[in-house]
């Protein structure tokens, strides 16, 4: 995640030099003070520092849009602070009932691994932290906030919320909600909540995506739809999903960041993002349009390009869990496709006799140069994701061991209770490297 | 210091004592300089307030580091009195360098107005010290009687005149109220003393019902001091109405001598009772803690808006007495020092927009101040956001320890209220801080003079300090932590 961020911080930067006319300065600052925060968010391991990290990206975010927002920037700015804050107070409140918990003697993320907590606790904590990580990844139906900013924002700060500010959320789940609370996690009901929310978000957002005269609000809704997926291979609790969930955030870092930086050079050049008032773009500006339909492929998830692997794997993880969610969510991907061919084709393709559009200058060689390492990022992760798969694979492995062993107890207890969870105990049989906790099962 | 004999006892009020004889000589100096020579500046009378301040600081410093303490009798010297004596010292020097260019501008009556600041300040001392109700009634009243006079100072401004009239007419009642809770007390235990009525609960002679009452009716009096939903009616008027600095230092000076006050006779000496005065505190608090907030929200002067966020802050500190633990007590004076340095940097940034007047008190004059003052408006923004608790600045690491203190003694309930109010309190701070920064500056005419161009030496010197300090509590609070937990109250 270090990696993305300090990939997409210079890229963003590069890509503002002629977005941002006025107070430069203060801009530029703000940009290293967000990349300061985020950097101080992934790499904590300290549950203060984490906190203190995840707050402090809203400041620079926040005047980020407001100073060189669009029209709405006020009340964009003013709604993604308080909505994200709320979450994240909420979690605080849990942070420090766990510091009271253990001792009050460290908030370091390995003490906090081992404060035992009841089941109730558990669930309650999740609550807690869930809802901070729901509403920053943004999961449906915490959603409300991000089109707003997004559309407000200038196109560099859209970049970098995309691309790194949402990923916060779905790093929070993985390396912080699913080791903390494994017995919440692999309660079924909170399973299938969540895998639900997941799939109506990519449903319901495509759905929205669909009817968007803007191409930036389409993008934004795009990247809900995405985080669905995310949420989804996560809360499969296994190996694939854990693993498909990772890519497509890298991936929806590359793709969705290189489409608000098109967006945003579509923007300077007509001054408008209306769909509609784009069309047959493709003999003006041909590698505008190739790196366009790159990276709109990777959103789309086509095979060869880094979406169809994240999704493909997320997918699988999903369905060996639960099949007619993954089915659904598979959907989401003709869906996508349902929404982005429309746009490419009618800004790209279609007749438009629009006299600024003969004369649109195609890229820039500063422009090549920001979207170059996205593209190639895209295609790398598409053709051959094996590497970073391998580097991800030992702290993923360790997060579902935890989660395996504490589904076990939970299977105890709730065989004990009453005994109608057979399906689920189903699953331990059919998913992942489920030998060891086979062997641990029969023990006990 | 051993308290062998009366010198010693002399010795421990040193600090009192230096700013009484301060603030004697300057009330002498009024009646007698010649007014049509003028040979002495109102600047100068400033200084020498200060210089008071300072000595009597030293005299404080040096009790503290004679490690004296004392609880016989009715003064106590503990290491508690002395910080709340640094707290109050602290936020009085501010606030005569906030008020030396504004009395200077509005002509006030600069003897009278510095030794009734001393004196006011003497009275909070003497206060946090006392360790008997008489004595703590006569701080409250000297307290009091100093800031009714300086509500009304300015015999020009109609509405100071008001807001003096009103405060005093509910801070009477208050004291009243305040008066009867004592007799009660008397009438259960037979004492006044704090350490007699703390034994009482241990021998368990006491009277149970008239108790109760009494502790009920002098908690609902500190609640009127500390201004406590419902009993804040009068905060926002005579905030609004009182000259700028004198808003300062009753938002600063007065709460936290007050509050200090509460919190050493509730949670020690009346600890005994503390299941009956605990729920009726955690309903207070609550209702403050979301009630205040949300009417700030509505607020569009910057006077009445501080005072509700003050308000607000009440609610936040009174959770420390209904947990009642080591951490909330550290986590009270760690959240009253950030709160005191951020309010007054606010206030000398308020003082400076409002052009050392009573002009500009509305939030849209801070419109695009950040376009024109950068150095200022990120200096108020940072004080807000201390305000508002968030990370970074002290006020974040004091809503922490509050938190912590509360989830100890398990009132989740407390924790959750105070942080979705923290939640709405964004709401009204990030308002200024958005007209600061996203808008562009208010068109000038004649009903919005233009702010001035020059910021005084003064006022930057303080901004500056204010804004080190609170960072320094926000990113480094260790230190102050472990200094914050060594205060113990004496028994």
């Amino acid at each position: 995640m270090i990696l993305l961020t300090t990939l997409i911080t210079p890229i963003a930067i590069l890509g503002s030099f002629e977005y941002i006319e006025e107070r430069e300065r203060a801009f530029y600052s703000l940009m290293l003070f967000l990349e300061f925060a985020v950097l101080g968010v992934f790499s904590s391991t300290d549950m203060f520092l984490f906190y203190f990290f995840f707050e402090l990206t809203l400041i620079p975010m926040y005047f980020i849009v407001g100073i060189w927002g669009g029209k709405r920037r006020i009340y964009a700015a003013v709604k993604f602070f308080l909505y994200t804050s709320l979450g994240s107070l909420l979690m605080l409140i849990g942070i420090l009932y766990m510091y009271t918990k253990g001792g009050s003697q460290s908030f370091a993320i390995s003490h906090f691994l081992e404060i035992p907590l009841s089941l109730t606790e558990q669930l309650w904590l999740f609550g807690a932290f869930g809802l901070a990580f729901a509403i920053k990844i943004p999961l449906f139906p915490f959603h409300t906030w991000l089109p707003d900013a997004h559309v407000e924002a200038p196109t560099p700060g859209s970049v970098i919320l995309a691309s790194v500010l949402l990923k916060m959320g779905t790093y929070g789940f993985i390396r912080i909600v699913l080791p903390f609370f494994p017995l919440a996690v692999s309660s079924p009901i909170v399973v299938t909540a969540l895998m639900g929310l997941g799939v109506l978000g990519i449903l319901v957002c495509a759905w929205i995506a669909a009817v968007q005269p803007d191409a930036k609000k389409l993008i934004a809704y795009t990247s809900v739809a995405h985080m669905g997926f995310v949420v989804l291979g996560i809360f499969a609790l296994n190996d694939t999903g854990l693993q498909g969930a990772m890519i497509i955030m890298i991936s929806h870092g590359l793709s969705t960041g290189a489409l608000f930086l098109l967006v945003g050079m579509l923007y300077e050049r007509r001054k408008t993002r209306n769909i509609a008032d784009f069309g047959g773009l493709a003999t003006m500006v041909p590698w505008l349009t190739t790196v366009f339909l790159i990276s709109a492929f990777a959103s789309i998830g086509v095979p060869g390009t880094s979406g169809f692997t994240g999704e493909f794997l997320s997918l699988i993880g999903a369905f060996e869990v639960q099949p007619t969610m993954a089915i659904f969510a598979a959907g989401g991907v003709v869906f996508a496709a349902y929404y982005m061919l429309p746009m490419i084709q009618s800004i790209f393709f279609n007749k438009n006799n629009v006299k600024e559009d003969a004369e649109m200058k195609d890229l820039s060689k500063r422009e090549i140069l920001i979207l170059v390492p996205l593209m190639v990022g895209i295609i790398w992760l598409g053709v051959y994701p094996k590497p970073f798969m391998d580097r991800m694979a030992p702290s993923l492995e360790e997060i579902i061991e935890r989660v395996e062993t504490a589904r076990e107890t939970n299977e105890i207890t709730a065989r004990d209770v009453k005994s109608e969870n057979q399906e689920t105990a189903l699953w331990i049989h059919s998913s992942g490297p489920s030998d060891i906790s086979t062997v641990k099962c029969r023990e006990c | 210091m051993d308290f062998t004999n009366q010198w010693h006892y002399l010795l421990a009020m040193a600090p009192e004592i230096v700013l009484i004889g301060f603030a004697i000589g300057l009330l002498l100096f009024g009646v007698s300089r010649d007014k049509s020579k003028d040979s002495m500046k109102n600047r100068d009378l400033g200084w020498i307030a200060l210089l008071g301040v300072t000595v009597s600081a030293f005299g404080n410093g040096w009790l503290y580091a004679s490690a004296s303490s004392s609880s016989q009798g009715i003064v106590t010297v503990d290491t508690y009195s002395l910080l709340a004596n640094w707290i109050l010292l602290l936020s009085l020097a501010m606030v005569i360098l906030i008020s030396v260019p504004y009395v200077e501008r509005q002509k006030l009556q600069a003897p009278e107005y510095f030794a009734l600041l001393m004196f006011g300040t003497v009275g909070l001392m003497v206060m946090s010290a006392s360790l008997d109700l008489m004595l703590i009634f006569i701080g409250l009243e000297i307290a009091s009687i100093s800031i009714y006079a300086l509500v009304a100072i300015d015999q020009r401004s109609s509405r100071g005149a008001e807001a003096g009239l009103k405060y005093f007419l509910l801070g009477a009642f208050s004291t009243g109220i305040f008066l009867y809770g004592v007799a009660l007390i008397y009438g259960a235990t037979s004492s006044v003393n704090l350490v007699a009525i703390a034994d009482t609960f241990v021998d368990g002679q006491s009277n149970e019902l008239m108790l109760l009452v009494g502790t009920i009716m002098l908690a609902v009096g500190f609640c009127f001091k500390v201004s406590v939903v419902p009993f804040h009616m009068w905060t926002p008027d005579a905030y609004e109405g009182a000259p700028l600095p004198v808003t300062a230092y009753m938002s600063v000076a007065v709460k936290s001598g007050a509050f200090l006050t509460f919190y050493r006779v509730f949670s020690v000496y009346l600890e005994g009772a503390h299941h009956s005065w605990s729920e009726v505190l955690w309903g207070l608090s609550i209702l403050t803690m979301v009630g205040a907030n949300l009417i700030a929200l509505t607020q569009n002067n910057i006077k009445r808006l501080l005072a509700y966020s003050g308000i607000a802050h009440s609610g936040y500190l009174l959770m420390t007495l209904v947990a009642n633990n080591a951490t909330s007590q550290s986590g009270l004076l760690f959240y009253l020092t950030a709160y005191v340095l951020s309010s007054l940097g606010l206030f000398a940034g308020i003082v400076f927009v409002s052009n050392q007047s009573e002009t500009n008190v509305d939030v849209e004059n801070y419109s695009g101040l950040g376009v024109n003052y950068p150095f200022i408006a990120f200096a108020l923004t940072v004080f807000l956001l201390s305000l508002g608790g968030f990370p970074g600045t002290g006020g974040f690491i004091g809503k922490v320890l509050i938190l912590q203190g509360s989830l100890e003694s398990g009132h989740i309930s407390l924790a959750v209220a105070l942080v979705l109010s923290t939640l709405i309190s964004y709401g009204y701070y990030l308002r200024i801080v958005w007209l600061m920064w996203m808008k562009d500056p208010l068109a000038q005419d004649a009903d919005n003079p233009s702010s001035p161009t020059v910021v005084p030496m003064i006022l930057q010197l303080l901004l500056v300090f204010t804004l080190v300090s609170v960072i320094y509590l926000g990113l480094l609070p260790g230190q102050w932590i472990e200094f914050v937990e060594s205060i113990a109250i004496a028994k």
